[in-house]
Formats: structure tokens, C-alpha cells, sequence
């Protein structure tokens, strides 16, 4: 009875401990993202953080009803944009949720700090979600270790510093969240659990198109469960339901709709939906028969339900091939055949985080996650449970996604912290018990009381699982390790939790490293170190934007690279042509065309888009690698996807290099790009010493120094020149110097020649 | 976010001139001339006329050391009349600041001859009309004036005038007298118009040698070219000093055969010029553009903010035209008005109520975006009018929809059922043993 009683007592004890473990990893994991506050302002960062940021201010200004319903004017001018269709809401109605909140509290707190605190919030959420769904494969010490590993992962450190106002901030929390709920469906077996997963998936489904690696990762995880003869009442509560509500939950988001039953990334789960269903079914007929009419019955179910599928195979296939990406969104296509976008949607392949991951990312990224992580792999199987299956084929894919693009490093960024976090957790038990053990052995007379010790003693995240390693029960007790290897000596398990707490260590310096100095950079102040220590802001881009909204029409266009749509839509409040929701290719393609043209062709198009100012980024002036002209091609390749005048070998230079100097080619020094990047760019100079026209992001000196432009006109040039503003003339006043070609050709003079700029207009 | 945004206001402008001189207030003229004196004897009438119509101003010399247009950023006057000779512009006076008069939504008479200046070229040449070589004279070996151009044949007897209400109301019952240099307008031109042309039979070649190869002729050969620039300002250039002066106004046609035709036009025609040229005729104004719905999401609503998919509207607009002081309803049945994105996706004639307001009801497009009503009405002679009004067009708000449609009964059936089927087999479950 005491035994007992003393279990329980160090049973409370240990749950007090992991709470404040948890609040000690949450806070670690919000604070490790604040250093873009610190270092910078609260300001929202990149691209695609201005346009949630702008419509959470819509949202606030006009409630829930109108942002739903939110058809927006200023953007993809003159086609607009129905946006409360065409968005993930998730984001934008959590952010506005805990604005209005804050309001009812009395806090007058401006939208924008609310945006800018959301993701370092939801991580430390993303890290509890962790806890409880390791918590729920193996164990609390698996949570434990899994949580904080997360919390400051830098992946994932990467899309959710604060201010990093994107879809993933709250979306990789839906994510692991949403595999805590299925998980503990599997394991519990509860209609309440099931109907919570709904709920999380259905946020989930509100909050990003990552939605779909779930909606695949489950039908294969039920898949796995019945290969491997797995099939049990408790995955069929956790997977049935959630295929049909989860198919309604998708289909009443409005950007999703009947692509949640039209497209092929949602059909793996009506597949497997109805295989569970016949392997459910034959599990039942061989409970109820004879084996032998069991035989016969089996042979008969397998040949309809063979013909059935058959039937629906072909006609899935059918539907299937009439579209040329097989059903496939774009996205999802480039997913499964990494080279598809590069060949097809030039949109897709020139955004630099669709790109594959180099080696050093992954370390970079994940640091001692990536080398535990196959350690946690092989874990997974003992035991094998439904749960650590679902780990394991989560791990798995998500390896094989981050290999594609660089973007969904993020994904993985979860399943390898879940799985170091089992392998640190087991390793971690198992030289603990060793401890233990041996000092067990010296004070045969005082048994748990030193091993409790020990993991007292540990660092939270060590966890205190070594204390139970004698009473272990299911899959959720001690470390598997712990309970079936000898343990080792005392003095090599000392050493052995040394290095683990170097280990960690390590990451955890690392981590905020990277956090501090890579991730934090919102991109729209640069900074640079000088000689003297000190520290050089370049404000360019709201120098610039600030100067549009304060100085042009509200009724004014701007046109620019669709990359800076959002911001221009956001920051200098004006009517954009294009933007980062580049959902329609032809338009973006019209502006790549344009800015690839000679200057008049150019400037018909802009007049017939109704544009008054067109702005380049460049970089050349400083040093700021991408700028426009070196995302050029992509315009080139994207224009002359759809206008076949436009081509891209003409941009090369002779050999087929992309190069800026006297070699370039000649479409290229006529575009209009080339001129509003250069223009009067000879005359200054960036750098002591440099020849004239020296360009220092492509190291050459360019290749036409000296032109004038006669349809566009220089408004405005930011301080380091990062953002060049010019105004599109308009239609000229008069027509001059049309000259009648039968004009008598006799006594011409050359002083007609000589007003002819007094217009200033183009001819 | 329902704008408008007029882009021609200068049609406003010139036509608040017609109505100030109409109300007597007295616009600012300046006539230059080689020799003011002698053109003060040799075009009284014509100078008369423009005083009786309420120009107030004088004659200088257009070579002064002191000639001034502009007094800081002021213009000393609105209406300009130059007739040129061969002498070099004076004082402050250049052909962009010419330029930058007519750009400023001011008007000008410009008469040259054969003798032109190179400035007076230039200053033609940046108009959009081409002034012939240096020495060329318009020659017509048929239609000549027998009484002064027996010997050159090169006071030609034009009668191919515009035939524009705007212009020459009524036309013209003479030929018109002409001693001058040849003009042309490339044919590209969207701002210049010939107000007079050559005969078939005319054409611009040196009164001194004989010509076989004369590339400007017949009508391609302007005699007297009219500009209407885009921002509504107007500008006459007529090839012959002489054409506008008292002795043509006086003269009395005379063919090659000796045959008198009786008076010349030039009078009427020259008055003409001269009132079309200072905004006295021919000027459209546009107002109160607006814009409601008839039938859709806020029937009434005048001018909204946006209109939704497959609305009723009606578009209106107030169009009156200007003539000799006084305004009077226009009326024309070919004012077309469009609803553009990218495309025109509505293009429909406007119906008139006799009293100048132009309207018409359309069903916007079954599709979403940011639409704008576009009106551009360009004729000849008369001032452009080009009006613009966007407003967005959204769809539909997920509670417009209707509720219940007719394709849709077999499922709410199927719905019906199931939901029926679960409550009776859940009763038979639980209450049968």
C-alpha cells in the first residue's frame, strides 16, 4: 500500500514536473522568435505576410461576414479578386479572433502587433500539440523530448519568427495537431476523439493547402493497417468518419469546394475508404462462417468487390486522364514528379522556395534532429504499434516532400523532431536506467528512491521516464531499450548522458544562431555590418512604397513583378496588376511580356492596362542579389509561356550565358527591364574605384551605359537605388512630326530638326 | 470606390471660354505679323471681324525685341493669331513656348506662304501639318483665278471644303480664293483635319520650273489644315497669308475662260476658320455623368460603390453642344457608351431626350471585375468627349444565392430518405427485441 501510495505521490510529482517543463519550452520557443523584434521592429515581413496582414485589417474593420465575401478591387487590376474565395482563412479569422478578443478585454492593441505575435505563439502551441501527440505514440518522455526539440527546430523557426505572418505559422501546429487527434482516436477509440479530429481537421483544411498531405498521409497510414493486418474497430472510428466529414469539411471552404471530391489528391482516401470497408467486411464473414464456406464466401466478395473496383478504377482513370495534369493541381503534380513544374509552369519553378533543399540545408535546418531521426525510424518498430506506424510512414514522406521542395522542409521539420525526440527519449531512458541500475546494485537496501533522484536531476527535457522503467505497461511505458538491452556500466552511461547533454546543447546554440542571424531578417529592411561593428539599414522598400502612397492618385495603377504585389497592395495602398496569388498566368505572363519588350511595345501594353507607374527592384547599385534583373528570365520564361514573340535564347548572349555586359543579348539591352533597371546608372558611382557602370551584383560593367527613355519617365529613385519608380507618359498631346510620306522631298533643312524635343512627349 | 474621372476636361474648359465670351467678357488676342502696319490696312476686315466678336488685343510685330508671351507663369492671352512671313521670332518668344501655349489648352491661328520661316515651319511640324519646300506654291492649271494668277496659275480656286456641320455650316456657295504654299497631313494624323483640300487637278510645285513629277496632289494637297489636339485645344494653319486679307474677301472669281463666277467665299470661309479655331463652334460639353441601378442588389442606388453580376443599370450623361455663345442640347444618335475590362464587354448606342441627356439601360456582364464605363466620342469637328467611371463588378455573396433550386430536388429527396431510413431503423434497433 505504501509502494503504491509513494507511486502515485511520484506520479503527481513527475506530472508537475512536465508541466513545467512545457511552460518552460513553451516560452522558449515564442521568445527564440522575437529576436526579428528586437533586432528590427514589430513590422510583418516578406511577401505573403502582407497580404494576410491586409485583409486581417479589412477583417477588422468589416467583421467575418464581409471578409467572406471580400471581392478585392485593388489587386489584379482590372480583373480583381474574389478573395474571401481564392484564400486558406485559417490565419487571417485566428488572427482577427484574437484581435477582437483583445478588444473586448479592453486592449487596444493595433492589428498589425497582433499579426506580428501570431506565429511565436502558435509555435509554442505547435510544441504542446508535439508533446501530446509523441505523448500519445510512445510516451510523455518521448513528448517531452519531442516538444523541445521543436521548439526551436530552425525550419520551422524559419516561417514562424514573429512577424513571419504566413499560413504555416498556425498551420504546422494544425498539422501536428491534427495528427494528435487521429492518433488518439487510433488509440482510444472514442466517437468524442473522432469528432475532434474533425474539428482539427477542418481548421486544419481553413488553414493551408499542406491540408492534402494529410488527406493523403491517413488513407495510407489505413492502408499500412490493413496490409499488415492491423484493421481494428478503433481504426475504423478514427478513419471512416473523418474521410466523409472531412470530405464536407474541405468541401465548404471556398477555395477548396468540389476539388475536395474532383481532384485527385483527395481520391487516395475515398480508395482506401471503401478497401477498409471489404477487409472490415471479410474480417466479419470469417468470424461468422465455417472456414470452408469462409473460403468460398472470401473467393466470392473478392471477385465483386475486384469488379467493383474494377468498375470504379476505370472510371476514376477515365475522368482522370481527360485532364492533362491527371486531376493533379499544378502544385501536387510537381510534388509526385519533381521535374513536371520546371517543364510545364515556369510560375511555379521560378519561386526560389519551390526549389530542392541543398544537403547543408537539412543540417542547417535540423541539426541533431536529422541525425536521431533514423534512429527514431528504426524506434517505430519496437514496438510497432498503429501509432508508431503512423510515425513512421509520416517520417517517411515527409522525407521524400522535403527532398522536392525546400518549402516543405517545413513538414518535415515535425515528423524528424517526433522521431529524434523518440530516439533521444529511449537513449536518454536507457543510460538512465543504467544509472540507476547500477546504483541500485551499490544501495541494494534504498530501491527507486536514487533512480528517482537521477531523473530529478535531469534537465527537463531528459525527461523522468528512467524512474519507471521497472513498471512499464503497454507501449506508453519505459524505453524499449531500457527494458530489453543490458545495462551498461555506470561511468560509460555517465559519459554517455554527458554527450547527450552536449548534444543537445549544441543544437539548442545553434538554434538561436540561427534564429538571431538568419531567420530574422523581415527582407524588407536589409541590414549590413560595416567595417566599424556597426550595423547599416537599408529601408529602401518602404522609402519607396511610402513615397507611392504618398505622392500618386489613390486611383492609380502600379504595375511591378507579381513578387511585389502584396506589398505594394498592402504598404503604398494602390491598384496592382499582378500579385503574389498568382492565379492567373496569362496576366502575369502580359506583365512578364512587358517588362521583356523595347520600351514602346512595353508602354502600349502598360497604357492598355490603365497603368500609370511601373517600379523595377535593383540591386546592382549595392549589391542586392535578387533583384529584378535576376529574376529576369523568369519573366522572360513565363511571358513567352503564353506569347510565343517572346524568346528566351534571344535574352542569351551568344555562348547562352544570362550576363548584363557588352555580350548580353540584344533583346536584353532592349527590354524595358534592362532600361528602368540602368537607367542613368552610368552617371553615378556605387563603389570607390569601379569602372563606369560597374554593376556589383553581376560583377561586370553593363553593356549599353548611355540611353534615354522616351515613354517612361524617372519619378522616383530610393536612396540605394533598390526601388526605381517611373511614371508612364501619357498619350502625347500632339502629333507631331507625322510627316505626309508624298511631302515634296526638295529644299529640306536641317533646322527642322531642331525643336523637335521641344515636346518632351513621346512621338 | 465608384470615381469619375474626366479625362479631357479641357472640353469643360473651352467650353466655359464660349460661355464667357457669349456673357461679354472680353478674351485676350494677340495678332503677329511681319509688318503690323501694313497688316492692319491689308486684313482690316478680317481683324474687325475678330474684334466684333469680343477679342480685345493689338498687332505686333513678330520679330519685337519685346514680345511676350508669358509673364512668369501667367499667359498674357488665350487666343494667338500669327501670320507669317519670313522673319525670325522676337523677344521671349520661341516655338516651344508656342508649343507650350497651344499644350496649355490655348488656340492659334497660324497663316504662312511660300516664304515661310524656319521657325514657322518647325512650329507647324510639331502641330502634326507638314508645310511644303521652301519656294513650292500650290498650282492648278484648271481651276485658276484668270484675273490674278493668269500668268503662274498659282491663285487656284478651291471648292473641296470639309463638309462638317461643326465647321462650315451650311457650306460654302463660292470657291474659295488661295495664293500659298501646299500643306499635308501624314496620313496617320488622329488630331489634324484638311479643312480645305486641293482640286483633282492641284498640286504643290515651283511656279519657275516645269514640274513632272509632283508628289503632293489633289486632294492629298492641304490648303488649309485644322487641328484639334488631344487636350481640346485648336489650331488652324492655312497655307496663304493673302486668303485671309481684304482684297480676297473682296475678290470676284474669274476662270480660265474669262468667265466671271461672281464673289469669292473667301470671307465666309476665313470667319469660319476663325470660330472654329477659338472654340466658337463645334464644342461638346459633357456633364453630370451618372450611373444607377435599376434591378439587382440595391435597386436605386445612384452612383454605388459596385454593382453586382447580371445587375440592371442605367447609364446618363448630359451632352450639349456650343455654338456662337450659346449652348444648346446636342443632338446626335450615334454616342456609343462601353463597359470595359480589358475587353468591351457592353457596347451600346445612347438614346437622347431632345434636351441633351443621353441614357441607356444595359445588363452588366455575368462577370466579376473591375469594370469601367468608358465614353469616347470622337467627330469631326467637334471637341472630343472621353469620360470614364469604374465600377467594380462582384459576384455573387455566398447569401445571395438562392436557398432552394429545382435541379436540386432529387438530392434534398435523397436526403429526406436517408434521413428517414436512419430514424426508422434506429427505432426498429432499439425498440425491438
Amino acid at each position: 500500500m505504501a509502494d503504491q501510495a509513494s507511486l502515485a505521490k511520484g506520479r503527481a510529482l513527475g506530472n508537475v514536473l512536465v508541466g513545467f517543463a512545457m511552460l518552460a519550452i513553451c516560452l522558449l520557443a515564442s521568445s527564440v522568435r522575437l529576436f526579428s523584434v528586437i533586432k528590427y521592429e514589430s513590422v510583418i515581413h516578406e511577401f505573403d505576410p502582407y497580404f494576410n496582414y491586409r485583409v486581417t485589417r479589412f477583417l477588422s474593420e468589416k467583421g467575418f461576414y464581409e471578409t467572406w465575401d471580400f471581392f478585392d478591387s485593388f489587386t489584379w487590376y482590372p480583373l480583381g479578386r474574389v478573395v474571401g474565395g481564392t484564400m486558406y482563412p485559417g490565419l487571417i479569422y485566428t488572427a482577427g479572433a484574437i484581435w477582437n478578443v483583445l478588444q473586448k478585454l479592453n486592449i487596444p492593441i493595433h492589428v498589425q502587433e497582433v499579426c506580428v505575435f501570431t506565429a511565436p505563439l502558435f509555435s509554442a502551441f505547435c510544441a504542446i500539440a508535439t508533446y501530446l501527440f509523441m505523448k500519445e505514440v510512445r510516451g510523455q518522455g518521448a513528448g517531452l523530448a519531442s516538444a523541445a526539440i521543436i521548439a526551436v527546430v530552425p525550419s520551422y523557426i524559419s516561417r514562424s519568427v514573429a512577424g513571419s505572418y504566413d499560413l504555416e505559422a498556425v498551420a504546422i501546429f494544425a498539422l501536428v495537431f491534427v495528427f494528435y487527434l487521429y492518433v488518439k482516436t487510433l488509440n482510444t477509440g472514442s466517437l468524442a476523439w473522432a469528432t475532434a479530429l474533425f474539428f482539427g481537421y477542418l481548421y486544419m483544411v481553413a488553414s493551408w493547402g499542406g491540408y492534402s498531405f494529410i488527406a493523403n498521409l491517413l488513407p495510407i497510414h489505413c492502408l499500412a493497417c490493413i496490409v499488415f493486418n492491423r484493421v481494428s474497430s478503433r481504426l475504423y472510428i478514427a478513419y471512416a468518419p473523418w474521410v466523409i466529414l472531412g470530405a464536407l469539411a474541405a468541401a465548404n471552404i471556398p477555395v477548396i469546394g468540389f476539388n475536395a471530391v474532383l481532384m485527385s489528391e483527395h481520391f487516395a482516401s475515398f480508395f482506401v475508404f471503401g478497401l477498409l470497408h471489404a477487409a472490415l467486411a471479410i474480417q466479419y464473414i470469417h468470424k461468422m462462417l465455417p472456414p470452408r464456406a469462409y473460403e468460398s464466401a472470401k473467393r466470392l466478395v473478392l471477385t465483386f468487390g475486384t469488379t467493383a473496383l474494377a468498375v470504379v478504377a476505370a472510371l476514376v482513370v477515365s475522368y482522370v486522364a481527360a485532364s492533362p495534369t491527371f486531376g493533379w493541381t499544378g502544385r501536387s503534380l510537381s510534388l509526385l514528379d519533381p521535374t513536371y513544374a520546371s517543364k510545364y509552369i515556369p510560375i511555379i519553378a521560378s519561386v526560389s522556395e519551390h526549389q530542392p533543399p541543398s544537403w547543408s540545408s537539412y543540417f542547417t535546418d535540423l541539426h541533431i534532429a536529422s541525425l536521431l531521426a533514423p534512429a527514431g525510424l528504426l524506434l517505430c518498430f519496437r514496438p510497432l504499434t498503429d501509432a508508431s506506424l503512423f510515425l513512421l510512414l509520416y517520417g517517411v514522406t515527409a522525407v521524400y516532400f522535403s527532398g522536392v521542395m525546400v518549402r516543405l522542409m517545413l513538414v518535415l521539420a515535425p515528423a524528424a523532431c517526433c522521431l529524434a525526440g523518440l530516439a533521444l527519449s529511449e537513449v536518454t531512458a536507457y543510460l538512465a536506467a543504467s544509472l540507476a541500475a547500477s546504483q541500485q546494485e551499490q544501495e541494494a537496501d534504498k530501491p527507486e528512491a536514487g533512480a528517482g533522484e537521477a531523473s530529478a536531476s535531469q534537465p527537463p527535457k531528459h525527461d523522468k521516464k528512467a524512474g519507471k522503467h521497472g513498471s512499464k505497461k503497454g507501449g506508453s511505458g519505459g524505453g524499449w531499450l531500457a527494458g530489453s538491452l543490458q545495462p551498461v556500466p555506470r561511468d560509460v552511461a555517465i559519459v554517455g548522458l554527458v554527450l547527450v547533454f552536449a548534444g543537445m546543447s549544441l543544437f539548442y546554440k545553434h538554434s538561436v544562431y540561427v534564429a538571431g542571424e538568419m531567420y530574422s531578417a523581415p527582407s524588407i529592411v536589409l541590414q549590413s555590418r560595416r567595417p566599424d561593428g556597426g550595423v547599416k539599414v537599408f529601408d529602401d522598400f518602404r522609402e519607396a512604397y511610402s513615397w507611392l502612397s504618398h505622392n500618386t492618385d489613390p486611383d492609380d495603377k502600379v504595375a511591378s513583378w507579381w513578387d511585389y504585389g502584396y506589398q505594394t497592395t498592402a504598404m503604398a495602398n494602390r491598384t496592382v496588376i499582378v500579385d503574389n496569388n498568382t492565379w492567373n498566368n496569362t496576366h502575369i505572363a502580359t506583365v512578364g511580356r512587358a517588362m521583356a519588350s523595347p520600351e514602346k511595345k512595353a508602354w502600349q501594353i502598360f497604357r492598355s492596362l490603365d497603368v500609370k507607374y511601373v517600379f523595377v527592384v535593383f540591386g546592382g547599385y549595392i549589391g542586392y542579389p535578387s533583384d529584378d534583373i535576376n529574376k529576369f528570365l523568369w519573366m522572360v520564361r513565363i511571358g513567352g509561356g503564353v506569347f510565343p514573340d517572346i524568346k528566351e535564347s534571344n535574352y542569351l548572349s551568344s555562348d547562352g550565358n544570362y550576363r548584363v555586359d557588352d555580350k548580353a543579348g540584344k533583346a536584353l539591352l532592349d527590354s524595358l527591364m534592362w532600361k528602368l533597371s540602368y537607367y542613368r546608372f552610368a552617371d553615378t558611382s556605387p563603389m570607390f574605384g569601379a569602372p563606369r557602370g560597374y554593376d556589383r551584383v553581376r560583377n561586370a560593367v553593363i553593356g549599353r551605359p548611355d540611353f534615354q527613355l522616351h515613354y517612361f519617365e524617372e519619378v522616383f529613385t530610393s536612396e540605394h537605388w533598390m526601388m526605381r519608380v517611373y511614371r508612364v507618359l501619357d498619350k502625347p498631346n500632339r502629333d507631331n512630326r507625322m510627316r505626309n510620306p508624298r511631302r515634296s522631298k526638295v529644299g529640306k533643312s536641317a533646322a527642322k530638326t531642331k525643336q523637335r524635343t521641344a515636346s518632351g512627349a513621346p512621338a | 470606390m465608384a470615381r469619375s474621372s474626366v479625362l479631357l476636361a479641357a472640353a469643360l474648359l473651352c467650353a466655359a471660354a464660349v460661355a464667357a465670351a457669349g456673357a461679354g467678357q472680353q478674351q485676350r488676342l494677340l495678332v503677329l505679323a511681319d509688318d503690323p502696319a501694313a497688316i492692319k490696312t491689308s486684313h482690316s476686315k478680317f481683324l474687325a471681324s475678330l474684334k466684333q466678336r469680343g477679342y480685345r488685343g493689338n498687332v505686333k510685330a513678330i520679330g519685337s525685341k519685346t514680345l511676350q508671351l508669358k509673364e512668369w507663369d501667367d499667359w498674357l492671352y488665350d487666343k494667338l493669331v500669327i501670320f507669317g512671313g519670313s522673319k525670325a521670332l522676337g523677344g521671349a518668344v520661341d516655338v516651344e513656348q508656342l508649343v507650350e501655349f497651344v499644350d496649355a489648352g490655348h488656340d492659334l491661328l497660324l497663316a504662312v506662304d511660300s516664304g515661310v520661316s524656319e521657325e514657322l515651319r518647325a512650329l507647324a511640324d510639331q502641330l502634326g501639318v507638314d508645310v511644303d519646300a521652301s519656294g513650292h506654291s500650290v498650282i492648278d492649271h484648271f481651276n485658276y483665278d484668270a484675273a490674278t494668277g493668269a500668268t503662274d496659275h498659282a491663285a487656284v480656286l478651291a471648292s473641296n471644303y470639309v463638309q462638317s456641320e461643326a465647321v462650315l455650316p451650311g457650306g460654302l456657295k463660292a470657291p474659295v480664293l488661295y495664293r500659298g504654299v501646299g500643306l499635308s497631313i501624314a496620313p496617320g494624323s488622329e488630331t489634324a483635319f484638311a479643312a480645305l483640300r486641293g482640286s483633282p487637278t492641284a498640286y504643290s510645285g515651283r511656279t519657275d520650273a516645269a514640274q513632272t513629277d509632283a508628289k503632293l496632289a489633289g486632294p492629298a494637297l492641304t490648303l488649309v489644315a485644322l487641328v484639334q489636339l488631344r487636350n481640346n485645344a485648336r489650331v488652324a494653319v492655312a497655307g496663304s497669308v493673302d486668303m485671309f486679307s481684304d482684297a480676297a474677301f473682296a475678290a470676284e472669281a474669274t476662270d480660265r475662260q474669262n468667265k466671271n463666277l461672281g464673289a469669292v467665299a473667301n470671307e465666309a470661309f476665313c470667319t469660319a476658320v476663325s470660330k472654329w479655331t477659338f472654340q466658337e463652334r463645334g464644342v461638346l460639353r459633357a456633364s453630370n455623368l451618372s450611373h444607377r441601378v435599376v434591378s439587382g442588389a440595391h435597386p436605386g442606388a445612384v452612383k454605388p460603390e459596385r454593382y453586382r453580376i447580371n445587375d440592371e443599370v442605367e447609364f446618363s450623361v448630359d451632352i450639349q453642344e456650343c455654338a456662337d455663345g450659346a449652348c444648346k442640347a446636342f443632338k446626335a444618335s450615334d454616342v456609343q457608351v462601353e463597359l470595359v475590362m480589358l475587353d468591351p464587354y457592353v457596347r451600346t448606342t445612347l438614346t437622347h431626350d431632345g434636351a441633351g441627356r443621353f441614357s441607356t439601360q444595359v445588363k452588366v456582364p455575368d462577370t466579376y471585375g473591375v469594370f469601367k464605363w468608358v465614353l469616347d466620342y470622337r467627330r469631326l469637328g467637334y471637341s472630343y468627349i472621353e469620360l470614364t467611371e469604374t465600377v467594380p463588378i462582384r459576384p455573387f455573396k455566398h447569401n445571395e444565392y438562392e436557398r432552394f433550386i429545382v435541379q436540386a430536388y432529387p438530392y434534398y429527396a435523397s436526403i429526406a430518405s436517408m434521413m428517414a431510413g436512419f430514424l426508422a431503423v434506429g427505432a426498429f434497433f432499439l425498440w425491438t427485441k
